[in-house]
């Protein structure tokens, strides 16, 4: 009974188990309002209030899954992809553009006001201990916010001593290899270091059906996907240690890319070429301890930086009026001083500022026309929640209620045709959060939240990407107004566990922005006008013991653009389920566990008017995993997509057809 | 009882997920038809309204771009113009030609709704060339001629698959066939300057086929004359194409640049009126202007009049979207530009090439709205479309329609609205 309730411990509330290099150890002894007072139902550690859901990365089965595939476990969430293995894979929430997700890993942003859509394809999810994915207004101690939500990407640390290899290969060229290593000397208080390298590769050279003239049959056409392929890799350092009676925390990664880019396969480039880097560094500290009265307070500094790169080579296949052989940079500069303080038992106070720099410089050697040049965008942030909680009228409640103001000062070069102009531009963007939660039980609540977002026109959206990403040097910024209410419930009877959330949703932005397809098949960022999305999402696991478990999330919406009509790649209907199961053998074959897993996502439309639609998905899976000799041993397989459909989620890039996975690891602890 | 609940609960929400919307297929239409119009929201939609003789609306969106589910494409291309004539033998067919991306040409019976042919004119599945067809010209019930505006620098000059040619279609069996007539010795060479480092090399302009009428026995085709990458654009130029011999002969247009668009003279079967917009790449004006050309029996071309932009800076810019009146006149749409202080908007004119006279009958709300028009000499009146929108993409112009009294007095008539959501963009009379 005992180990049974504790598995449904571990199961229900996997936010506990997350790491976050920044906020150290907080999330589960500091923040987590579960643990603090009396418990409210929440999945997630940082803000019962906020809808935001934990996943986690460890006992995963699924073999060389990706970051994008992990998510999809969340409600409200949509992965878009261009192609297969290294292809751009953008995170949609809330039926929002995937522009509208901010991605932080711990508390560092990834992206900015500077960079258009995060592209998941870019991290190994075992480089990462969860993923914590919010949807409409984000906790306040981040930072940072999204008309779509805000996704926070948790760094793996070490925990105990060891190192794991893992290799795979798969279908369309696809291989895998990574080596971790883990030094935690004193897991709980001591210094941890980790290192991970991956190199990842594929030729996705898939197959698809080219329907060639779209009215008349006869000369479809069987082929494969061509320069399409890919070789990536990554690298992290990740360390902590004691230090004044804080913790200090140091985060490097890095990613380097060569890959074709293939284009749509209705338009093919067999000779453009695509080399990115990336890197990432953080330095946090955090500090946190008890005043009179236990009465709680935490400090956190940290300073980061990041550059990349990105060098397209392109002779008109992809960009078909620009030649590009291009080396554009970025390089950024952040920091953030955050602190909270409990004024009494019922009343904390968060006070936050951050500041960043973001330098843009592009340089094509083949521009004979008037090129971009240098742009900058200098944003200071501050944010102050009051958070209130305690017993109403015998129920265990929160109310947050937040404001962030951002100040950017930008200097752009925007070209239009043969005009080039410099504008500078201020822009003071203030957004609000009000957010209330009340348990009538210990394992229900029932909350309800508001918030407002704005967003600024990115570089990448101004200038493009030189490759499929057309620049609008006009487009306006966005405002935003998102409402939900929710009900979560955690609970479990003897072995069997449930955790379900439930949510209503509203989202209006005005000046929403897109990308559509153009007829090259290239895409452009519009602002189509005031746009309101409104939808259920339900998200639900299911655990009985270590034998069953039932994963599901769905996301029910209807959208309406000024037009009157469905806004732009935002589906009705998005759905994954994955039950498993799991039989415990023997100490050689430990235990097998073997699941089927089903993505749906139902018909959208790729244009204002709703004329062109891409036909609905549902992708079957099946898989298994077997643990051996005490779990040092783990081998994977699964087929996805097992129906071989072709399906699309822009219209003219195909997705991978029915593919195989496999992978061993081989893991040791010291 | 609740296992069947959740059953029945799961299968609609994948039964939800099946239900793909319907696609409206092709409807025929008995009613007479006279024009065409293109609608096109430049992105993902594209749609073809017809219109009567008379010009009022007949069936809105007769084909769009969710006709049919059409896999990893779309039904009807965002990038679709009509045919710059009517040729022989196309009476009662609507053809258009799918530009860069698409890279089709369509015929569809209007009466039956039945798609005659669709043709794919990039030639080979081997290579990623996208030929980017920019005009059809019927010349028989069997035969049509499509320019191919895009080089294949995979492909060598002689090549069937080369680019920047004219290449004849068989309409009988809905093929490209190898007839073909280059015009590749009608591209040139320019020096061009890299802006970070000052350096200069040479690029290929290449001729780029754009709009064609036939006079005679001769094809007049508006050459752009544009290199690979759009960083350089050589002097004026049309070619005149024998069809017959597979040959062409140039026709240089000094003074003037960017030359694709060719009109026909009302009632004038043997001139031509080639506007050309000046050159992107420096001060429009300096090489804009239109020219009146004459095609003799022999098929020898002559300048006859031109109205060069340079010589007129005090009157608009108006070399967009001719339309010819009779004679020397011509209507012609000066463009706005959105992005200077203050914006200007499009006005429409009617020229004289002869004489340089202008005169302003119709503006528009924004820059880049007025498309092509079309005119019924018997009503003497003309059709043009006006693309205007509000700030939320709402259409709030449509098919403007201008009619001339005999003593040359215009008025405005009421618009024909001919789709809500898709702005048009070009008109074109039917067969």
């Amino acid at each position: 009974m005992k180990s049974a309730f504790l598995t449904c411990v571990w199961a229900l509330t996997a936010t506990l188990a997350v790491t976050d290099y920044a906020r150290a150890q907080e999330a589960a002894e500091y923040s987590a309002t579960a643990v603090a007072q009396r418990p409210i139902a929440s999945t997630n550690a940082e803000d019962a209030t906020a809808s935001g859901t934990v996943i986690t990365t460890q006992d995963r089965h699924l073999a060389l899954e990706s970051v994008s595939e992990a998510m999809r476990e969340a409600p409200g969430t949509r992965a878009q992809q261009l192609g297969g293995f290294g292809s751009f894979s953008g995170l949609s929430l809330r039926g929002a553009d995937t522009a509208h997700t901010t991605v932080l890993l711990g508390n560092l942003p990834l992206d900015s006001v500077d960079e258009g859509a995060f592209d998941f394809s870019l991290l190994p999810l075992a480089m990462l201990d969860g993923v914590v994915v919010y949807r409409g207004g984000a906790p306040a101690w981040l930072g940072e916010g999204g008309i779509g939500g805000v996704v926070q990407l948790l760094p793996s640390s070490a925990r105990e001593s060891g190192w794991r290899t893992s290799a795979g290969l798969g279908s369309f060229g696809r291989t895998h290899l990574s080596l971790g290593t883990n030094l935690a000397p004193n897991a709980s208080r001591g210094v941890s270091l980790q290192t991970h390298v991956a190199l990842d590769a594929a030729t996705n050279d898939f197959p698809y059906r080219d329907p060639g003239a779209p009215l008349v049959t006869g000369d479809e056409r069987d082929r494969r996907t061509q320069n399409a392929q890919v070789t990536q890799g990554n690298a992290m350092v990740h360390a902590s240690a004691p230090l004044a009676g804080g913790e200090i925390d140091v985060l490097w990664m890095a990613v380097g890319r060569s890959a074709g880019i293939p284009g749509p396969q209705r338009a093919p480039s067999l000779f453009a070429h695509r080399q990115l880097g990336r890197s990432t560094a953080a330095v946090g500290y955090t500090f946190k301890g008890k005043l009179s009265e236990g009465r709680r307070y935490r400090v956190q500094a940290l300073i980061g930086a990041g550059y990349q790169f990105n060098r397209v080579s392109d002779r008109g296949q992809i960009n078909t009026t620009f030649f590009a052989e291009t080396d554009d940079r970025w390089s950024n500069g952040f920091g953030r001083l955050a602190g909270s303080l409990e004024i009494t038992r019922a009343l904390e106070l968060t006070l936050i500022t951050l500041a960043r720099l973001d330098h843009w410089a592009p340089q094509n050697s083949l521009a004979r026309r008037t090129p971009p040049r240098p742009s900058q965008r200098i944003s200071e942030i501050a944010v102050a929640e009051a958070r209130l909680h305690g017993d109403v009228f015998g129920l265990a409640s929160e109310l947050r209620g937040s404001a962030r103001v951002q100040f950017s000062q930008a200097s752009i070069q925007a070209t239009r045709t043969e005009e080039s102009e410099r504008r500078d531009v201020n822009a003071i963007t203030p957004t609000l959060r009000l957010a209330a939660v009340t348990a009538p039980t210990t394992w229900l609540s029932l909350g309800a939240s508001l918030a407002t977002g704005q967003r600024l026109p990115t570089f990448g959206e101004l200038f493009g990407d030189r490759a499929f990403l057309q620049p609008n040097p006009d487009l306006l910024p966005e405002t935003s107004l998102s409402t939900d209410v929710s009900a979560t419930l955690m609970t479990h009877l003897d072995a069997l566990c449930l955790q379900l959330e439930v949510r209503a949703f509203h989202l209006g932005v005005d000046d929403f922005v897109t990308y559509l397809r153009s007829a090259r098949f290239d895409a452009r960022p519009e602002n189509i006008g005031y746009v309101t999305i409104r939808g259920v999402e339900v998200g639900s696991k299911l655990s009985y013991d270590t034998h069953a478990a039932l994963t599901f999330s769905a996301t029910a919406m209807d959208s309406n653009t000024p037009l009157g009509h469905q806004a732009p790649n935002t589906p009705n209907l998005v759905l994954y389920a994955r039950p498993e199961a799991s039989v415990v053998l023997n100490s050689v074959v430990n235990r097998i566990t073997a699941f089927t897993d089903l993505s749906v996502v139902s018909f959208n439309y790729t244009d204002k008017s709703n004329l062109h639609a891409i036909p609905g998905r549902q992708w079957l899976g099946i898989g298994a995993a077997v643990h051996m000799l005490d779990d040092r041993i783990e081998i994977q397989v699964r087929a996805s997509n097992l129906l071989d459909q072709q399906s699309e989620d822009l219209n003219g890039f195909a997705l991978p057809r029915r593919a195989l996975m496999a992978s061993l690891t081989v893991q040791e602890s010291l | 009882m609740a296992r069947q609940k959740t059953w029945m609960v799961a299968a609609s929400l994948l039964a939800l997920t099946a239900c793909d919307p319907e696609s409206d297929g092709i409807e025929g239409v008995g009613e007479p038809t006279g024009f065409a119009v293109t609608h096109s929201d430049y992105e993902s939609a594209g749609a073809i309204a017809l219109l009567d003789p008379d010009g009022e609306l007949v069936k809105a969106r007769f084909i769009h771009s969710g006709t049919v589910f059409a896999g990893l494409g779309s039904a009807l291309s965002s990038d679709v113009v009509l045919p710059n004539t009517a040729g022989a033998g196309s009476t009662g067919v609507l053809t258009y030609i799918e530009r860069l991306g698409t890279d089709t040409v369509t015929r569809i019976d209007i009466e039956a709704g039945e798609v005659l042919g669709q043709v794919l004119t990039d030639g080979s599945a081997t290579d990623a060339y996208r030929p980017n067809p920019y005009d059809f010209l019927q010349v028989s019930e069997g035969q049509g001629w499509v320019t191919r505006n895009a080089p294949n620098t995979e492909a060598s000059s002689t090549s069937d698959n080369a680019g920047t040619d004219l290449v004849a279609l068989d309409l009988t069996t809905n093929a490209l066939t190898t007839d073909r007539i280059g015009l590749s010795a009608m591209n040139a060479v320019a020096t061009v300057t890299n802006f970070d480092t000052g350096e200069t090399s040479d690029v290929v302009v290449y001729a780029r086929p754009a709009r064609m009428v036939q006079v005679g026995s001769r094809v007049v085709v508006g050459l752009e004359r544009i290199s690979l990458a759009y960083d350089a654009i050589g002097p004026g130029m049309v070619a005149i194409a024998n069809l017959e011999a597979k040959t062409a002969v140039s026709l240089e247009l000094d003074g003037f640049s960017n030359c694709g668009s060719v009109t026909p003279v009302l009632d004038d079967a043997s001139r031509v009126i080639v506007s050309c917009v000046g050159s992107f790449l420096a001060v429009e004006r300096d090489e804009a202007g239109h020219v009146l050309i004459h095609v003799n029996e022999a098929g020898v071309a002559t300048i006859e009049h031109t109205w060069a932009a340079a010589d007129h800076a005090d009157d608009a810019l108006a070399t967009s979207g001719a339309v010819s009146l009779g004679g020397t006149r011509v209507v012609a749409i000066a463009t706005g530009a959105s992005w200077t202080t203050p914006p200007t908007t499009d006005e429409a004119y009617v020229l004289d090439i002869a004489t340089g006279e202008m005169e302003k009958f119709a503006d528009a709300d924004g820059a880049y709205v007025l498309g092509s028009g079309a005119y019924n000499p018997v009503a003497r009146v003309l059709l043009l479309p006006d693309a205007s929108a509000d700030a939320d993409g709402v259409v709030t112009a449509g098919l403007r329609r201008f009619q001339w009294n005999t003593e040359g007095a215009v008025t405005e008539l009421s618009i024909v609205e001919t789709d809500s959501d898709i702005p048009p963009r070009a008109v074109s009379a039917l067969q």
